[in-house]
Order: structure tokens, then sequence, then C-alpha cells
């Protein structure tokens, strides 16, 4: 079972920001639940996967409320976090966070192999925060703006990947969403 | 929250204003802009001198506002119909029907970032099948107006957007990729009934355009009628 966690504020920017994602796994054929950050429960933590999905570029209600997001750290299996998700990754590992505007098509350029994705590709972004990566995650792709994708794979007590997108993979590359869910 | 609803009379526009309102908020305006582009990649064009009568079935204040369309100009129209929004109906947010177009969707994106506005698009990255689907579900009245892609002629203009349009654009889109929703500009469609409509459109007078894959209704008279008891 996948975990997709709602992080939006409004309840109808989850069909923007959430249900593509949703749409992704079913297509996939995975099951999957969705719940809202802030009404997370101990079970919901037995997922196979978990990923945190982005919201609006206004909403910012997540950044405010990241002492929620403590469990991610104690959580063991494989977290991908897009957008938002990835924010809320990298500023409890560490990293930093800075105003950086970036919307519409962008060009992303990787740095390592990551699953079956080209060497350059195309992707749809959309936020006001960019990422400084925290201490122990590479830097698995960039745009002309900044760092887009980081990963960090954890060997002690189980083999897990944690995963930060900051673009919108469920609008260009689905193909990403598939290979986190398949790794 | 109070939103502008960024409206062109289509059937996407509209049924995005139904989503709004379920979803709890408030519809302080519709913001329409007419561009004389009739090739315009921001403003869906045909039919858009009767949105007023739109707005006047919804009972919803109508900001309209021309444009050349000369390309990245249009935004700058945009923008300035949407800073009127705010100052005359105080929105705190916009709502576009954008399914996947990202030419649109990030352009509106800038411009409500750039105002501090929230900004909802509920059906990005939808299916385009069931996007349709709740159409026809909801009993909208959406016709086309306008076709331009190769596999379309004029027998598609004046079509109503229903089961059957459905089956055959499905069709299209196995035979030459043509859009189901119509993003890639296939096809413009035009709203003369909605749940949420107090009267319903109707056409009093058309003229039809035909060309090779391409055929367009120019709308000459829109009247407003009652609606019926059962409704």
């Amino acid at each position: 079972m996948i975990l997709v966690v709602n992080l939006c504020r409004e309840k109808m920017h989850e069909l923007e920001f959430v249900k593509p994602v949703c749409d992704i796994l079913a297509t996939a054929g995975r099951e999957f639940s969705v719940k809202d950050y802030f009404h997370l429960k101990r079970a919901d933590l037995n997922a196979a996967k978990i990923i945190l999905c982005g919201t609006s570029l206004m909403d910012f209600d997540y950044l405010k409320n990241t002492k929620v997001f403590e469990w991610v750290k104690k959580y063991r299996g494989d977290l991908m976090g897009i957008c938002g998700g990835m924010q809320v990754i990298a500023h409890l590992y560490g990293g930093g966070l800075y105003k950086d505007i970036e919307i519409g098509k962008i060009r992303v350029e990787l740095n390592r192999e990551f699953f079956s994705m080209p060497q350059e590709f195309f992707a749809y972004s959309s936020h006001t925060l960019g990422v400084r990566p925290p201490r122990g995650f590479e830097i698995v792709a960039e745009s002309s703006q900044g760092v887009e994708i980081i990963r960090r794979i954890e060997e002690e007590g189980g083999k897990r990947m944690i995963l930060g997108v900051l673009f919108h993979p469920e609008v260009l590359n689905k193909e990403i969403i598939e290979g986190f869910v398949g790794w | 929250m109070r939103l502008g609803v960024l409206f062109s009379g289509g059937k996407d526009s509209c049924l995005a204003l139904h989503y709004a309102i379920e979803y709890g908020h408030k519809i302080a305006c519709l913001i329409c802009i007419k561009s004389e582009n009739k090739d315009s990649f921001m403003f869906h064009t045909p039919a858009v001198d009767f949105v007023d009568k739109q707005a006047n079935a919804l009972g919803i204040p109508l900001l309209s506002i021309k444009s050349r369309g000369k390309e990245e100009r249009e935004l700058d129209d945009l923008r300035r119909a949407i800073k009127t929004a705010i100052d005359r109906y105080k929105i705190q947010g916009i709502v576009s029907g954008a399914v996947r177009s990202i030419y649109q969707a990030s352009r509106i994106q800038r411009i409500c970032n750039l105002l501090q506005l929230e900004c909802f698009n509920p059906f990005w990255m939808r299916n385009e099948e069931g996007h349709l689907l709740d159409l026809i579900k909801r009993r909208f009245v959406c016709i086309v107006t306008r076709v331009s892609a190769y596999g379309f002629d004029g027998k598609w203009v004046g079509r109503e957007i229903d089961s059957g349009f459905l089956y055959d654009i499905k069709k299209l889109n196995e035979k030459h990729g043509v859009s189901l929703a119509g993003e890639g500009g296939e096809y413009e469609s035009f709203v003369l009934d909605a749940p949420l409509f107090r009267k319903r459109l109707a056409i009093e007078k058309k003229m039809v355009r035909i060309g090779k894959h391409y055929a367009c209704m120019d709308i000459k008279k829109v009247v407003l009628e009652k609606k019926g008891r059962e409704e």
C-alpha cells in the first residue's frame, strides 16, 4: 500500500496536486490511500512507500507545521517528496530553503542515473522556494535555476530511498513516480 | 474564498465555476478577455461576445476586457483584468478550467503569484474522457462552436457535447490524436445551459463557415429563455 500525503491547505487544490499522483498510481495498478498531513496516525506509517505531494504557490502552511512531519526520520520505507514535499524533507534534514521563483516548463539535466530518465528532459515547475540540499543527500538533477532532484539511500536497518523532486513529475514525467513505486 | 473565474463561455471554465461553488467558495465575478486574435493560444475566442448572456443567466457580475491578442501582450491584458477584479470585487483567488495546457496554466500561475492571489485549476491533468463524462452527467448543454484539426468537418459545428459526441471524438482521438477535451485547440465550445444557470441561452441567429478540416459558428444573436419546470 502506498500512502499519498496531502499537503494542501485548500480542499479544491487536492484535485490539482494530489489526484494526478493518485491517477498515476491507479494506472500503474498500485493500491494507495490518501491522508492529510495533519491527520496521520501511527498505523498509516505501515505503508510500503509514502509520497508527500505538492501544493499551491500561495500555500506555506505545511512549512509552519514541520513538527507534524517528524515521523519522516523514523519511517523505514521509501519516501518521495514532490515540490512542497521536497521542501519539507530538506528542512527536516537540515537543508536550506531560499526564495526562488520557477513557474512553467523547465529543462532538467541529470548528474546521476535516475530510474529510466534520459540525461536531459523537460519538466513542469511551480514553486517559489528553492532547496539547498541537506548533508547526506546527493544532487541527482539540476535546472538552470538550481537543484531539482535530491536523493539519499540509507542502508542501515534495511535499504530505503528518500527522494525529493522540486518540479511536478505528475505533469510531464510520470515515469519518475512509476520508477519510485517500482524501486 | 472570494474568487474570480477566468471565463470564456466554454465548457471547462463553466464547469470550473460549478466546482468552485461546490467546494464552498464564493464567485465574486467572471473575468473574460475578448481577444481580437482568432488564433489566440491563451484565450478561447469563438462566441466570447455572448459571455454577458451567460453571466446574466448565472447572476454573476462580468468583468470583460478587450485584448488585441498579441502573444505575450495578452498577458498584460489578463493581468490588468485580474487587478481590476481585485480592486472592484475584492477577489482572493482565480479559478481556471485548464486541463493540460502548460502554456495557459503557467502564465496564469505567474500572474496570480505576482498579484499574490490563490490559483485553482481543479481539472489539472484530469482524464479527458472522465472530464467529458462529468459534463454530460451534470447535464450541461454545450455546443461545439469551432473545429480546427484533421479529421473534423462542418458537421461537428453545432453538435451538442453528449454521449454521441464522446463516442465520435474518441474515434477521432484514436485515428488522428485529437484531444477529447479539445486541449490542443482542436475544438471550442459554448455553454447554453448548466445547473447553475437560472435561464437557458438560445441561439437565434448564426452563420457557419466551413473550410477544409475547419468550421466555425459565428453566433449573431442569443436570447435568454426561462428554464422548464422540471429543472
